[in-house]
């Protein structure tokens, strides 16, 4: 178990800026723009528009006292939980590069040697990056969105007190902080279930290229993609990765269709004349669980760290 | 006692090019072996297969292991140095000993300590920012705080200045080698590691040319300042080698008796880099002899 630690904390080490200064960054250029998009705002009559991951026009509504405490609180939630697709798409650039280097880096640079006189078995180095990616790396994120969630409220409260207004009930009452954040947990750790074959896919052609496993890892599929259209005029291979990208989409979303769901029904018991906020056509995490799609999913992604395995396993090394 | 390493009939292709041709040695415990051979000759592979990094035909037994197919088990007892500058340039020094202590059972990070505290190397700076000489200290410095039943290191001091890899040849001989211990060294500086040897192989084209500990190299290979007037009968006894310097013609014999060559000049045992030069002569020489009775 100390291995595998260690084994964490080494590709921690490595990767520090894309776990952790990256997310940060997005963080700091956020509250900047919501401070500044704040200050314009409340010293003119512009309309607010959304800046960088966070959409500051709902904050507004907050302070006007016309609006029903449901409006503001579904208005808080969603703008909260909005932060997620901002962070979950730099994850996934981020996780993107990360998995096409984890086996091809040390091997290039040749530093295979010195990691390969410890005491590691290949299987433990490999789940090691895969756990990085998929598990450390979105947790590292999820407490910078949640960290940003936060902040955004406490600035939310400054610009109450400069308001007069009574930011606990304006702002905090309403704000879902822990429901918030624990949506945005389950809809990160969901997309990288629906992720997990493209992560492994990454990780195979990382441990298996001998040379740029970015072309490597994105021609063929192509290829395939335009000769499948050529020969057979069919389109299968493109609608699976599009559906395995959608499940991804989906898994974000999925907890968004949830808060909008409580929100219209709430409203329909108070005013029958509003219509009621549509379902988009999402699956809810249960359905999501019982698609077949999702599954083979799974399967095919751990086939394809094994195959990674068994490469960085026997493959001859050059020394 | 069983052996540290036990190779039977190894051989190992990579298409038509025979790397290891019925590769046959056996390697006993407590002994520092100098494996040496010409660029391209197979040490490299050898050594791979002995770590398990290569398949290979043939039985091979390392601490009783099958390399290939107990790599994991056999690398908690075995250590190796593959090649200088192969640590990861991002990483900080404090970094590569917490790794190592992390993974390593056997490491002992005072020792690892103590080796640093001899060098200029600061506990944070990072792999890259160091020059090529303190890498290769680093990376000594790990591998030796690791209490190895089999070290092996290929090339360990290229790129060292000579007042370094006297001191580490030193070190490896008195603070870390001991009668439980087993080390292999390949170099092509081979003057400086000789008297530390206790065994020799050479390997030509995939071939083991030569596998004596160094006591019987003593006693079957002499050297000898000939002296002028028995310059005929020293051709005579068909040596090695022969070279001159200052004018006098020093031979290399192998297979006569000591007693023999006495009578012909000063007699001393013959470096190994002589030694070597005159195998990897000799080697081609016989090669050329048998190709040109072919043709």
């Amino acid at each position: 178990m100390n291995t595998f630690v260690t084994l964490l904390k080494r590709e921690y080490w490595e990767s520090k800026t894309s776990f952790v200064w990256v997310p940060l960054v997005i963080t700091g250029i956020t509250l900047f723009t919501a401070v500044l998009g704040l200050i314009i705002a409340s010293t003119g009559n512009i309309e607010t528009v959304e800046y960088g991951s966070h959409d500051l026009g709902s904050l507004f509504k907050l302070y006007d006292v016309s609006v029903d405490s449901d409006i503001k609180a579904f208005a808080t939630q969603s703008a909260l939980y909005s932060g997620v697709y901002t962070y979950y798409f730099v994850l996934a650039i981020v996780g993107f590069f990360y998995c096409l280097g984890a086996l091809y880096d040390d091997r290039k640079d040749k530093s295979i040697l010195f990691w390969k006189s410890m005491p590691v078995s290949d299987s433990q180095t490999v789940l090691s990056k895969l756990v990085s990616v998929t598990v450390v790396a979105p947790l590292l994120y999820w407490l910078v969105i949640i960290t940003t969630n936060f902040l955004m409220l406490i600035i939310g409260t400054i610009f109450a007190w400069l308001s007069g207004v009574d930011a606990w009930s304006a702002l905090w009452a309403n704000s879902g902080f822990f429901k918030v954040a624990t949506y945005q947990f389950a809809a990160i750790y969901m997309a990288m279930l629906w992720a997990t074959p493209f992560v492994g896919y990454l990780l195979l052609v990382s441990s298996w290229t001998k040379k740029v496993p970015f072309l490597v890892a994105t021609v063929p599929p192509v290829l395939v993609v335009i000769a499948e259209g050529m020969i057979f005029k069919t389109a299968h291979v493109i609608s699976f990765l599009g559906e395995k990208m959608f499940g991804v989409v989906q898994a974000l979303v999925a907890p968004f269709n949830s808060l909008a769901r409580e929100f219209s029904q709430k409203r329909a018991d108070v005013e029958d004349d509003i219509p009621i906020f549509d379902e988009f056509e999402f699956m809810s995490f249960g359905q999501q669980f019982q698609d077949s799609g999702f599954w083979i999913g799974l399967i095919l992604g751990a086939a394809m760290i094994a195959a990674a395995i068994y490469i960085r396993r026997f493959r001859d090394e050059a020394f | 006692m069983a052996n540290v390493i036990s190779a039977k009939n190894v051989n190992k292709s990579y298409g038509d090019f025979k790397a290891l041709n019925d590769v046959n040695f056996e390697l006993e415990k407590g002994r520092i072996l100098g494996l040496i051979g010409p660029n391209g000759a197979g040490k490299t592979t050898l050594l791979k297969a002995v770590l398990g990094l290569t398949n290979y035909s043939g039985d091979l037994k390392v601490l009783g292991l099958d390399p290939h197919k107990q790599r994991d088990e056999l690398m908690q007892r075995v250590c190796f140095v593959a090649d200088v500058a192969v640590l990861p340039r991002w990483i900080k020094v404090s970094q590569a000993i917490d790794f190592v202590e992390g993974v390593h059972p056997k490491f002992n990070r005072e020792l690892c300590e103590k080796y640093l505290k001899e060098t200029k190397i600061k506990r944070e700076s990072k792999v890259k920012a160091l020059s090529k000489g303190m890498v290769a200290q680093l990376h000594l410095a790990l591998i030796m705080a690791i209490d190895a039943d089999l070290l092996i290191l290929d090339e360990p001091t290229l790129g060292l200045d000579i007042l370094y890899r006297k001191s580490f040849y030193e070190s490896l001989l008195n603070d870390y080698f001991d009668s439980e211990r087993t080390i292999i060294i390949t170099t092509h500086q081979v003057e400086e590691i000789e008297h530390i040897l206790s065994d020799l192989v050479f390997i030509q084209d995939g071939e083991i040319v030569l596998d004596d500990s160094m006591e019987e190299v003593g006693q079957s290979y002499f050297e000898v300042m000939v002296e002028k007037e028995f310059e005929e009968a020293a051709m005579a006894l068909n040596p090695m080698n022969v070279r001159e310097v200052f004018g006098q013609k020093v031979c290399l014999f192998n297979g006569v008796e000591r007693s023999q060559v006495e009578a012909l000049g000063k007699v001393r045992k013959p470096s190994v880099a002589d030694l070597f030069v005159a195998k990897m002569r000799g080697q081609s020489k016989a090669e050329g002899q048998t190709k040109g009775e072919v043709a």
